[in-house]
């Protein structure tokens, strides 16, 4: 059995009744896989991302995490599968202090008290803030919130981690260790993002979300050679593919 | 500074003292609570004329200001910010309570008052008593000690999102009075009732989609309606010396009736 694997097939979803958001939506990602979903603002990027753990449900159509179906029986088991690192960190960083936040899912998950220190102090290394323990989430910088939104995540041992706009308000050296840092992880990853060259650097695998609907589903590369297919997607190839002069 | 972002500053000083590193700060949060209550059951329980009786009762605020180095004007600003509330109660009392209870050199003194003082010196004894309270415990410690006391989770829960995400509010606050700052050219009439209910309306329609958000996070992480950290304080033996201390010491405040005795001493 494995958890690695995510499968959606056949969803659609709408907030109103005017306008669809998520439309005929399937795609199948195995253990392991780094996928990229891109596409522009009001695509349904983060739309689809908060399916996969539940966060939003839909009517139409089915998501697998590994074994499970997601329903309402299996949502717990999947949030422990599946991390989730939201955009905005400081919406991540609820608990008034680093450490406790770290600690705030593997409680949860009721694990003992030093189960949850181990695991905790593990996250905090792996993420390299061990010195952030005790500080205040809402005194941190960017980068050092979005490591402490990861390191939250890490600390319930997921098998995949899904990532909103991963460098998102993050200065040049942040957005290079988060690459850095992301890049060490051997978990499946699904990111969400307007970083093409991140989507470069960590995904060989991409998505292209459309008006709702899937327009491409192939390799990173291969997407940003076709100059067409990225104009019609509102989407540009990566800074460092481009040439300026 | 706009006042907003002078408020934003202010309220960081008070959550700075809190993390203090005295006795006081290092004491279980329940026992400072503890010894808060019997000090204002006991300043409570004189007679509404009573004034001289309550005055050896300063000796705790001052003993807790001075121990737990808490700066002594941040806590009599605090306790000016709520003192109207107090006024606006007690002012009536010399105009409803005529009845002379005293009289000093063919001076009478109205039972209103005295009562007036009364009231005055208590409120300030006892929000003193909850200031340095607050002011010598981290916020969020005090909320998982009220957990530990059985209060509601919600109640619990609310307080805590509260405390965590006033500063990020405040700060959207801020941003939003200075971009009206920026496009607006008349400064000396500061800000219009009008906009100050556009920027209410704004911040309750943000506040509500990051309440959202912020949920949707706790639920990823499991939360199933109650907030566990991993607790390392302790009621011990030094938190029972602590409140019993402080017991026994209010005690023979309230019944040794000090002011008297040494009247006497004088007097005789």
């Amino acid at each position: 059995m494995s958890h690695h694997l995510v499968e959606v097939k056949k969803l659609f979803f709408s907030y109103d009744k005017d306008s669809q958001v998520l439309e005929d939506i399937s795609f199948r990602i195995i253990h392991g896989e780094s996928v990229a979903i891109l596409g522009e603002n009001g695509s349904g990027k983060s739309t689809l991302l908060y399916h996969l753990n539940g966060c939003l449900r839909s009517k139409e159509g089915q998501i697998k995490i590994g074994d499970y179906t997601l329903d309402t029986k299996t949502i717990p088991l999947i949030r422990k599968t599946i991390g989730m690192i939201f955009q905005d960190s400081d919406d991540q960083l609820f608990m008034p202090n680093v450490y406790d936040d770290v600690a705030f899912g593997p409680l949860n998950m009721g694990l003992g008290e030093e189960d949850v220190k181990n695991l905790v102090n593990k996250a905090l290394q792996e993420t390299g803030i061990t010195h952030l323990a005790e500080r205040r989430p809402y005194k941190l910088s960017g980068g050092e919130k979005k490591k402490v939104a990861i390191a939250t995540v890490l600390a319930m041992s997921p098998d995949i981690l899904v990532l909103d706009e991963p460098s998102s308000n993050l200065d040049p050296k942040s957005r290079l260790e988060l690459i850095g840092l992301l890049g060490k992880f051997k978990h499946t990853k699904i990111m969400a993002t307007h970083d093409l060259d991140l989507a470069l650097d960590l995904c060989p695998r991409s998505l292209v979300l459309h008006q709702g609907k899937i327009t491409y589903d192939g390799s990173t590369l291969e997407l940003f050679k076709n100059d067409s297919f990225l104009k019609e997607n509102h989407l540009t190839k990566p800074l460092r593919m481009q040439k300026f002069f | 500074m706009s006042k907003i972002e002078y408020f934003f500053s202010s309220f960081r000083d008070f959550n700075q003292v809190a993390l203090g590193d005295t006795i006081f700060h290092k004491i279980d949060p329940r026992a400072k609570l503890l010894v808060t209550i019997i000090f204002i059951g006991m300043v409570l329980s004189y007679h509404k004329y009573e004034v001289i009786s309550l005055i050896p009762f300063f000796s705790y605020p001052l003993i807790f200001i001075l121990g737990g180095k808490i700066p002594f004007k941040l806590v009599f600003k605090r306790a000016l910010l709520v003192s109207p509330f107090v006024l606006l109660i007690a002012i009536f009392n010399p105009f409803l309570d005529r009845a002379a209870l005293y009289t000093l050199n063919g001076l009478e003194i109205s039972g209103g008052l005295v009562s007036f003082f009364s009231i005055i010196l208590r409120f300030f004894l006892t929000i003193s008593s909850i200031i340095i309270l607050l002011a010598s415990t981290k916020f969020e410690t005090f909320c998982f000690s009220l957990q530990k006391l059985k209060a509601p989770s919600i109640f619990v829960v609310q307080l805590l999102l509260m405390w965590r995400y006033i500063f990020v509010l405040l700060e959207e606050t801020a941003r939003m009075v200075r971009a009206y700052f920026l496009r607006n050219f008349n400064l000396k009439k500061g800000i219009k009732f009008r906009i100050y209910i556009y920027i209410l309306g704004n911040l309750l329609l943000r506040s509500l989609a990051r309440a959202q958000r912020i949920y949707l996070a706790m639920l990823s992480r499991g939360f199933q309606g109650k907030i566990m950290i991993i607790d390392d304080q302790k009621f011990g033996v030094r938190e029972i010396f602590y409140v019993s201390g402080w017991t026994l010491f209010f005690v023979g405040l309230r019944f040794l009736n000090l002011p008297y005795k040494m009247g006497l001493l004088f007097w005789s």
